[in-house]
């Protein structure tokens, strides 16, 4: 058996320290919090889309247009982003005006070791392909529009440290 | 609009090492202040329930106050989780943002009565031992009265020390005071609890 504590004290902290939430009333109110963090939107903006079939239409043509939502880019940005164990993301934006992608900038918490001129000429390289593939090449402006910042450096993998 | 790809990164290296590892605290941040849902979730589930004991404690025991301050800290978390610099951990950071909500709402409320059916739910019950059942369902209650009228500063001091086992320096940014202020309340709250507590020897 057990000792126990025999200090009336001692002996309710320690069932005030082992009480755990009973489990369906935690899962309701984790649930909760869940369902209203995605409610929780933030805000996005259209991006026009170039592909071989809305190329560059004319202005008040008739023409379809696409649209993807920033939010959208962010999103898949930041999966690709979270991919390697040599870099995780710390922040990401997307700037738009006029409906046109201007810029993505990037932070990366790099993991130590890594070259990161190469990591971050790689990574750039990445994003491009998949702003190209979202937007189109046109509307994903090229290399130029991707700014890198590392921001920090840390020992092992910065997705799981 | 165009048809999105699947990005292979959602079934890549991070969820393969998802099932070996556990995330840090710093990774968690990482990947929630970029819109990561999941590693939000993560967070609440390390130290939600931590919260809502807390808050349960801090106000009077009432259950259905506690998980209102937990979800609007929670919620709050995840809406000012750029503005979280680091300098103080993650689990502080969600515990002052918890107290604050709980001071709030005692502020705006008269003080709460104890009650009695949720004390008797909190401790599991002995099933060896109906006796010592009831006497923890007692002790438990004895020590909630006490607690409750403990100052707002020494309840929340014995609390964040005794139960939740956060160091000094963490409950001193908890609560945004000195260190030896945190010292001074804990003293003079241990000190009134045992008192109040020994006529259970």
């Amino acid at each position: 058996m057990a000792i126990e504590p025999t200090d009336p004290l001692e002996r309710a902290r320690d069932l005030v320290r082992d009480h755990e939430p009973p489990p369906a009333a935690w899962e309701e109110l984790s649930q909760s919090v869940m369902t209203k963090v995605r409610e929780a939107v933030r805000p996005s903006y259209p991006i026009r889309a170039f592909t071989e079939a809305t190329r560059t239409p004319a202005e008040g043509s008739g023409e379809d247009r696409t649209y993807v939502s920033s939010r959208v880019v962010l999103t898949a940005l930041r999966r690709l982003l979270q991919g390697s164990p040599t870099h995780a993301p710390t922040d990401i934006k997307v700037d738009v005006d006029d409906e046109r992608l201007l810029e993505v900038r990037i932070g990366l918490a790099c993991a130590y070791g890594v070259d990161l001129p190469a990591l971050a000429a790689r990574v750039r390289g990445e994003v491009v392909a998949l702003l190209e593939e979202l937007l189109g090449p046109e509307a994903a402006g090229g290399p130029g529009v991707v700014t890198i910042e590392v921001v920090d450096v840390v020992p092992g993998d910065p997705n799981l440290v | 609009m165009s048809t999105l790809p699947d990005t292979p990164a959602d079934t890549g290296a991070l969820a393969g090492a998802d099932a070996a590892y556990e995330r840090s605290d710093d990774a968690l941040v990482r990947a929630a202040r970029v819109g990561d849902e999941d590693a939000f979730g993560e967070i609440v589930e390390r130290y939600g329930p931590g919260m809502l004991r807390y808050a349960q404690r801090l106000m009077n025991g009432s259950e259905t106050d506690a998980a209102e301050v937990t979800q609007e800290a929670l919620i709050s978390a995840w809406r000012s989780l750029e503005s979280f610099a680091g300098h103080s951990s993650l689990k502080t950071w969600l515990f002052r943002l918890v107290h604050r909500r709980a001071a709030d709402q005692l502020r705006r409320r008269r003080a709460t009565p104890i009650d009695d059916a949720l004390l008797s739910r909190m401790v599991k019950p002995a099933a060896d031992n109906p006796l010592q059942h009831v006497l923890d369902q007692e002790l438990l209650g004895a020590l909630q009265q006490a607690l409750s009228e403990l100052p707002w500063h020494q309840r929340a001091t014995w609390l964040l020390r005794e139960v939740e086992g956060l160091s000094y320096d963490e409950i001193a940014a908890t609560l945004s005071m000195p260190v030896g202020s945190v010292r001074g309340h804990l003293y003079r709250g241990r000190r009134t609890l045992a008192e109040r507590m020994a006529r259970w020897r």
